[in-house]
């Protein structure tokens, strides 16, 4: 992983566009010693926590920028380390020049991904479900994922778990009780004891385990799919949707090869409109993987919107909504053929769906339809559940082994407390991880490569 | 010094208690040893001034290993044992345990006599008052008494309770071993001083007159003859013993509130006593002053001997007045005109910091001087014998410069119990709970004769205990190698014979023996011990128990050693102490016992009681 005893740097706001100011922060130690013969102040005035004016000099005194230096004495900082922020012009070409003279005159590198936020991990600035409740708070789209974020932040999901952890404890010492000191205790009494605890913790994991669903990713990337046979309509209402709602910020937004998408706000959060044409109605030789994709992308969104040109209803349009179920069925150029004479052999089976007519001809009512899209959201975010991956998975996972390995077996029923002690070993090693203590190299890797976390 | 007489040894061994015999006997294996055990005058060797048992859960296990080793603890409990028992049986074979009562008259003779079978073992009376270390000669080690002067390579220091001692009988305190033996009061070199850092407590009930007990409303124990020798040494002629029963009884509200009410009369309670007891191991008055919402507390009566009047009152040790402890005991029922014959109390003694042993036992910077047994901090005299032989058999080894042996904590009680005795500091007495193990479904006592065959064979001797173990080990085989390889259906003859007995034996596809036995509840080692008289094979009980029982928990051992290799990969890691002292997220006292033990490793410190998984969450993100 990382180095900690290197002086990083890095700009925290955007080096892609420009704005009125940037921001370059520095970690590491003695950093003030490092940049006096580049800054305009005597660095014995800087005082913690204060803000100055200061000139960037260049190699040969030259003022490059002038702006506003702060620093943060370690270890009341960020990273635990020294800290110095920079706030100067936004220029990204100047921001860049800065940088540059910093790292070859002084031998700062520059700050990977998430290095900042590394070294508070590492400092203890932090924990570890806290660094991925920060990740959820900086990239969140929606006020749930940045509650949760706040929540991970402060520490009230790892409370949640740490109780987890204590009931856990009591259940493994009352089982060494039941077979260590019977002849003390009584082994009735003990017995009880054992199986009250257990009980007691099961109950426990159940509460997360019920916050657990399979719609975390849904919730963290909320993806709107049109699907629909070539012709149907669906980029005309893509466009129709974007006029009123189009996010112009959306990373994920533009025309892959694959597909076209767009970000889209609803009543304050943002989702992601996809259109699947490119998917679906390509004929070269790899249109099966397009179609595979496709029917990928469809699973595993979060709300999957069937067009039909009622004009043209098929037999494969039938196909295709068995197949996808979904959340809506709109049907389009409904000015052509009024509602009540609907393609009869398909009407009885689109009464099974939600349904909504649209027409480029005619005024749409998006409220309404924006509407259903909310209440989805809403529905899925009641039973607050736990939106990471790593804490989902662990859960389900101590959830599966109370299950099948502790409770179905014959070890429980038989009372084999050895086997049943080999098992609950095993579950701590996984309750453990999920409270950070088990925070391997291989669990802060995949963190920190599958998050950009923190600046 | 020159004025004494002097005698050479190899390895001097003071003690005569559990540790020392086997020290003794261990070292004394190879007959080109010399070995001497130095014990006091005019008292017994191998006594049991606490429950006059050995075994129990997790020390049944030990007692086995010293046994398969080439120790003496099974042999001498076995030709002693007056009732014999398996605990935990309702709680699967992983953790059945075996616990003899001894007679505790017959034990100490019984050990005098196999120390005396062995010809190079020379048992001195004599009072050792101090130890020098001189720096020529070979033999630099000099133990001196009032009148002579012994020296050896090697010494092994086994004094249990006795250095410094000092017994405590509600307010009166008087200095001794245990009761009515003297203390030790071994001079050391001034070098030694760290050695001593802090003293321990322990303590043992009043012994009632067994005729003054009202048997009839008690529940009986009666010993049961099913339970297997402790030995392998031992053959059904050893046990030739009248077996005595246990009674059960209970104490009461009464009992606990006479002892609430002198709570300024108890040692444990007034500030008399100083020493750290065992959490695990209570007097009565723990439990009245901790519980005292809970009156009724087991009191198991065992018998002591044959021989003696007195029983051993379990569950109620206590050093409050001899007064209090007659009212007390006279509230229980069945002892309502019990007699006390010696008063319960509790002894003060010296332990070391064992943190400066080495895995054999032997002080890192001195490698010729050995402690083990209850110096160094534990409880049990199977703690203790373990110890002992650890400590023997390596000043042995070392003096042939041999190989020295050590056990695995991955295959063994004692490789638990010494590498968490030279791993840390411990701040009460230390007792090897099952719960100590990481491998307890591997570690168990079935198969202590396959677990400890190839450190018997390390050792190059040829006794009778080798050849026991090899043909152990090759009958165990034998077996697990038919349970894999042979195949059965519900036709197959082998089989419809064995229904005839087991009605409810059900095979719906054909499949080895080994997964019909694993699918067989309860006993299925009676199945196989039938199918395999069936086919004329003859194989003693104790090996079909091991296989049956290996066969048994084969997949879960494999299951948990992958989840222990990921912890040990975290475990090993270094900490840096400094760090954790000086950081925020830490609480005070997490601090302040991380300060006292200093772990080296992650897996230290969790080994560290106390410490909360928010430290341990912290430590790790510093990793």
């Amino acid at each position: 992983m990382y180095s900690l005893n290197n002086t990083i740097i890095a700009c925290s706001t955007n080096l892609s566009l420009t704005s009125a100011i940037g921001i370059i922060r520095i970690s590491g130690e003695n950093i003030l010693e490092s940049i006096a013969p580049f800054i305009s102040l005597d660095i014995r005035k800087i005082k913690n926590r204060f803000a100055h004016f200061i000139k960037i000099q260049g190699l040969n005194k030259e003022t490059i920028d002038e702006g506003i230096l702060l620093f943060f004495k370690g270890p009341n900082s960020y990273t635990g380390q020294d800290i110095v922020e920079l706030q100067v012009h936004g220029n990204p070409l100047l921001l860049k020049k800065i940088i540059y003279l910093f790292e070859s005159e002084c031998g700062f590198s520059t700050a990977h991904e998430g290095e900042f936020t590394y070294r508070a991990l590492k400092n203890k600035k932090m924990n570890l479900t806290q660094v991925e409740g920060l990740d959820l708070l900086i990239h969140g789209k929606s006020d749930y994922v940045i509650n949760e974020g706040k929540s991970l932040l402060s520490g009230e999901l790892n409370q949640l778990y740490c109780n987890l952890h204590q009931h856990f404890l009591s259940a493994k010492s009352s089982l060494e009780i039941l077979i260590n000191f019977t002849e003390d205790i009584d082994e009735d009494y003990a017995q009880t004891e054992f199986y009250k605890s257990i009980e007691k913790f099961k109950a426990n994991l159940e509460l997360l385990h019920k916050r657990v669903s399979l719609s975390g990713n849904k919730i963290l990337k909320p993806r709107i799919v049109l699907s629909g046979r070539p012709n149907a309509g669906k980029s005309s209402f893509f466009n129709r949707l974007l006029n009123k709602n189009r996010s112009i910020v959306n990373e994920a937004a533009g025309t892959t090869r694959d597909y076209v998408s767009e970000g889209l706000f609803i009543h304050g959060n943002e989702f992601e409109l996809i259109d699947t044409a490119g998917l679906r109605e390509t004929e070269d030789s790899i249109e099966s993987q397009g179609v595979e994709k496709a029917e990928d992308i469809i699973s595993s969104c979060f709300y999957n919107i069937y067009l039909v040109d009622v004009t043209d209803i098929t037999e494969e349009d039938v196909q295709n909504i068995n197949k996808s179920n979904p959340d809506l069925v709109i049907i389009n150029k409904s000015d052509l053929i009024s509602t009540d004479s609907f393609t009869q052999p398909f009407e009885d089976y689109f009464s099974n769906f939600s349904t909504l007519p649209h027409s480029v001809e005619q005024d749409f009512d998006a409220e309404d339809f924006f509407e259903k899209i909310n209440r989805k959201f809403n529905d899925l975010t009641a039973s607050a559940p736990i939106l990471l991956e790593r804490h989902s998975d662990i859960i389900n996972d101590l959830n599966d082994k109370i299950k099948l390995d502790l409770f179905s077996s014959s070890n429980y029923e038989s009372f084999d407390a050895g086997i049943i002690s080999s098992e609950l070993l095993i579950i701590q090693t996984k309750i453990e991880s999920l409270i950070g203590v088990l925070s391997s190299d291989q669990v802060l890797d995949n963190i920190f490569s599958n998050y950009c976390v923190g600046k | 010094m020159t004025k004494r007489a002097v005698k050479i040894f190899d390895v001097i061994v003071i003690g005569g208690g559990h540790a020392g015999i086997e020290a003794a006997y261990a070292a004394s294996s190879f007959p080109e040893i010399s070995v001497a055990l130095i014990t006091l005058p005019g008292v017994p060797i191998g006594a049991a001034p606490c429950n006059p048992s050995i075994g129990g859960v997790g020390k049944g296990q030990v007692a086995r290993e010293i046994d398969c080793l080439g120790g003496a603890m099974g042999m001498l409990a076995d030709k002693s044992g007056i009732h014999y028992r398996t605990l935990n049986t309702s709680k699967g074979p992983a953790v059945y345990s075996t616990r003899v009562q001894i007679d505790k008259e017959i034990y100490p003779r019984e050990a005098l006599k196999l120390l005396e079978s062995r010809n190079n073992i020379t048992i001195v009376y004599d009072r050792v008052i101090g130890m020098n270390i001189s720096d020529t000669g070979e033999e630099s080690i000099e133990i001196v008494s009032n009148e002579l002067s012994y020296r050896s390579i090697k010494c092994i220091f086994t004094l249990g309770t006795f250095l410094k001692g000092l017994l405590h009988f509600g307010e009166k305190t008087v200095e001794g071993g245990r009761f009515h033996v003297e203390q030790s009061n071994v001079k050391f070199p001034e070098i030694f001083n760290r050695l001593f850092i802090s003293r321990f407590k322990t303590g043992t009930p009043a012994r009632l007159n067994k005729h003054s007990i009202d048997y009839s409303e008690l529940e009986k124990q009666a010993s049961d003859g099913e339970t297997p020798n402790l030995s392998l040494l031992s053959t059904y002629n050893s046990r030739r013993l009248e077996q005595k029963s246990c009674y059960l009884t209970y104490t009461n509200k009464k009992t606990i509130d006479l002892i609430l009410e002198n709570k300024e009369r108890s040692p444990m309670f007034n500030g008399q006593i100083k020493g750290t007891g065992a959490r695990y191991c209570p007097s009565i008055e723990d439990k009245a002053f901790r519980y005292p919402e809970k009156s009724i507390h087991h009191v198991f009566i065992e018998p002591e001997s044959n021989e003696l009047d007195t029983v051993y009152p379990s569950g109620i040790s206590t050093s409050l007045p001899i007064d209090i402890q007659e009212k007390f005991v006279k509230t229980i029922k069945g002892l309502e005109s019990a007699e006390i014959l010696i008063p319960g109390y509790a002894v003060e003694y010296e332990v070391i910091d064992t943190s400066l042993l080495d895995l054999t036992l032997s002080l890192k910077d001195y490698p010729n001087i050995y402690f083990a047994g209850q110096i160094n901090g534990t409880s049990g005299y199977e703690e203790a014998g373990a110890q002992g032989f650890i400590a023997g058999i390596n000043a042995s080894l070392a003096i042939q410069n041999k190989e020295r042996m050590v056990l695995s904590r991955s295959d063994s009680y004692i490789g638990v119990l010494i590498s968490d005795l030279v791993t840390s500091v411990r701040d009460e007495p230390y007792r090897l709970f099952t719960s100590r193990v990481e491998n307890r479904l591997h570690i168990r006592e079935d198969n202590t004769p396959i677990r400890m065959l190839p450190y018997r064979i390390s050792l190059g001797l040829s006794q009778e205990i080798d050849e026991i173990l090899i043909r152990f080990n090759k009958e165990a085989d034998l077996i697990l190698n038919l349970l894999k390889n042979n195949y059965f259906s519900s036709e197959s003859s082998e089989l419809i014979h064995l229904k005839h007995s087991f009605p409810s034996l059900n095979v719906p596809r054909r499949t080895t023996l080994s997964e019909i036995l694993k699918s067989i509840q309860p006993e299925p080692e009676k199945v196989l011990c039938l199918f395999l008289e069936n086919m004329g094979i003859s194989i003693p009980m104790n090996v079909i128990r091991a296989v049956v029982f290996t066969n048994k928990y084969e997949g879960y051992i494999k299951k948990s050693e992958n989840d222990l290799r990921d912890k040990e990969r975290i475990n090993i890691k270094k900490i840096n102490v400094q760090a954790v002292l000086s950081s925020e997220n830490i609480s005070f006292e997490c601090k302040e016992r991380i300060k006292r033990f200093n772990p080296s490793t992650f897996g230290e410190l969790r080994l560290i009681s106390g410490i909360r998984p928010a430290t341990l969450v912290a430590v790790a993100a510093q990793l």
